[in-house]
């Protein structure tokens, strides 16, 4: 069983190198008295940050828990459950802005 | 006696069952019990963020001030920590289809050695917060904030305690029962996933 | 089997007959009770009482008192104080079904019980008192009236941790039980209605948004929630009598005893 060159070590990498992108991209300085409406809410920002975070949980999903191997009801469900999730954050957190 | 890659005609032959499962592990991972609780549990917590969301909009400046204080250092350092222990997991599964029992246990300790140090660590972050209080109007969102990451917490906790019912069938002598094994890391996953979510909508969102 | 001889002596088995003799009728009595109980529960709390779905913690007085004085509410309390103990009807079935269980040690099922006794006076009982005396007493003052108000719902919706208990301890038999009396399913999602009254705490210190007590999350998923799982217990229980064998039950089967 190869630990360095097996296809999960990619997907791990991938897994942590978007983890490192999507911080770059919500990065905030954590200052004790900021006056919070003069940092902008940046609405692509939050697109952006949502779906990175939709992107790492589809590999785990398709890798770590197999579903790609798969009957193709479960890879349906997940997928759609995926497509959902990100459609619903993104449009309740619009409508209620 | 082939598995999928090939390696198994190094295997010794004892191992004749472990091959059956990895050839009926291609058709479906796991115990359909589980992913019945897997997507169940997805759904439940699917209505949190989708309450998240809304609120978040509502009240994005209160939202804001609060996710300022805390620290999105801690926070990757925690997702990249759950990442690893995934990593870990699923080597073990595999280790475990191939009947390598002994290195199939070492690596299930390792990954959940980084269950315990998040759980620490994600301790040691409330402990902070709670002592050094919290911004005013920012009580909505720390509502959120205790919730979304006690209920994680929580499931960590019965991961662990999964993946000790899955050592303990690792310790067992003779072939383990894969599909068992295959389970709890399904379950271990489902616990990095939704902190990848929660960390996305807790500390990231702008 | 039993009464098969009587019957059959009395000149051609009749219905009433053979209902008598089923072996298992004093678990279906139990069992038909259930349904009659929930009816009774939705008629009490949603209604007659409106007790579900809660009306907001921020209510005015005025408001308080109108939804305390109600005569329906009065009548929904009466029916509640009489019909209240016929869960122990239900209870006791699922004693004796998890008494079947292979590799589970007693102390569930009694910790089961238990912890239902316990946690069926402020979830249920005591609500109802609280607001029937603003039914029944209409004179005292409306500033105590709203504190039993709060305290009613406070009672109502926070009673989570003796029900959280039930939950653990059926989850852990049915998961512990080699036998499979009730399918492994029903142990996650007994963990799901764990989760939810988890998620039931916020009730106490926010009055508003979703985990207030009449909140989409702290109520109204939890409730959801709790209704399938209720619903998939009573029908995995109706599994489980009919699947129980008659050697099980321990009754003495004499030739011409009823």
């Amino acid at each position: 069983m190869a630990l360095f060159r097996n296809s999960l070590t990619y997907v791990w990498l991938f897994l942590v190198g978007t983890t490192l992108v999507s911080w770059w991209l919500g990065a905030t300085t954590a200052v004790a008295d900021i006056d919070a409406s003069a940092l902008s809410l940046n609405f692509t920002v939050t697109v952006g940050i949502i779906l990175i975070a939709v992107v790492k949980t589809r590999f785990v999903i398709w890798h770590f828990m197999e579903v790609r191997h798969g009957p193709s009801w479960l890879r349906w469900t997940c997928d759609s459950w995926l497509a959902f999730l990100a459609v619903m954050v993104i449009a309740l957190y619009r409508y209620s802005m | 006696m082939l598995s999928g890659d090939g390696a198994a005609i190094e295997r010794v032959p004892d191992f004749e069952m472990a091959d059956q499962q990895t050839q009926s592990r291609a058709r479906f991972p796991g115990q359909p019990a589980m992913w019945f609780f897997v997507i169940g549990d997805l759904w439940i917590f699917t209505c949190y963020f989708a309450c998240y969301a809304f609120d978040r909009g509502q009240h994005s400046a209160g939202f804001l001030q609060g996710q300022l204080t805390l620290s999105q250092g801690i926070g990757v350092f925690n997702t990249i920590l759950l990442l690893t222990s995934s990593l870990l997991v699923a080597f073990c599964v595999q280790a475990a289809r191939e009947g390598a029992t002994a290195l199939a246990r070492r690596l299930l300790l390792l990954g959940g050695g980084c269950g315990i140090v998040f759980l620490l660590v994600k301790a040691s972050e409330w402990y902070l917060k709670i002592s050094t209080g919290l911004p005013e109007g920012s009580d909505s969102f720390f509502v959120y904030y205790f919730m979304l990451t006690g209920l994680h917490f929580l499931h960590v906790c019965l991961g662990l305690v999964i993946l000790a019912l899955v050592f303990r069938e690792l310790k067992k002598a003779g072939p383990p029962h894969v599909a068992f094994v295959e389970s709890g890391a399904i379950y271990w996953h489902l616990v990095d996933l939704l902190w990848i979510i929660i960390f996305a909508l807790l500390y990231l969102l702008r | 089997m039993t009464g098969a001889t009587l019957a059959s002596i009395a000149g051609g088995e009749s219905r009433k007959g053979r209902l008598l003799s089923n072996p298992k009728l004093d678990q279906w009595i139990c069992f038909w009770s259930i349904p009659v109980f929930y009816i009774l529960f939705g008629v009490i709390f949603v209604l007659l009482g409106r007790i579900m779905p809660p009306p907001t913690p921020t209510m005015s007085t005025e408001n308080i008192i109108a939804f305390m004085t109600s005569p329906n509410l009065s009548l929904a309390v009466v029916l509640l104080a009489l019909s209240l103990g016929m869960y122990a009807l239900n209870s006791g079935l699922m004693l004796t079904q998890m008494k079947r269980m292979v590799g589970v040690s007693p102390v569930l099922r009694y910790a089961y019980i238990a912890v239902l006794g316990v946690g069926g006076l402020p979830g249920c009982l005591f609500p109802g008192y609280m607001f029937a005396l603003g039914a029944f007493r209409p004179e005292y003052d409306p500033e105590i009236l709203a504190m039993l108000y709060d305290l009613g719902f406070l009672c109502f919706v926070g009673s989570l941790g003796c029900f959280i208990i039930q939950y653990v301890v059926f989850t852990i038999a049915v998961f512990l039980d080699k036998r499979g009396i009730f399918p492994k399913w029903l142990g996650y999602f007994s963990i799901w209605t764990l989760v939810t009254e988890l998620v039931a705490t916020p009730v106490f210190i926010t009055q508003t948004g979703p985990y207030a007590w009449d909140g989409l999350l702290s109520f109204y998923q939890g409730t959801l929630i709790w209704v399938a799982w209720q619903t998939s217990v009573t029908i995995c229980l109706y599994q489980a009598i009919k699947n129980q064998p008659l050697e099980e039950l321990g009754l003495p089967l004499k030739e011409n005893e009823l």
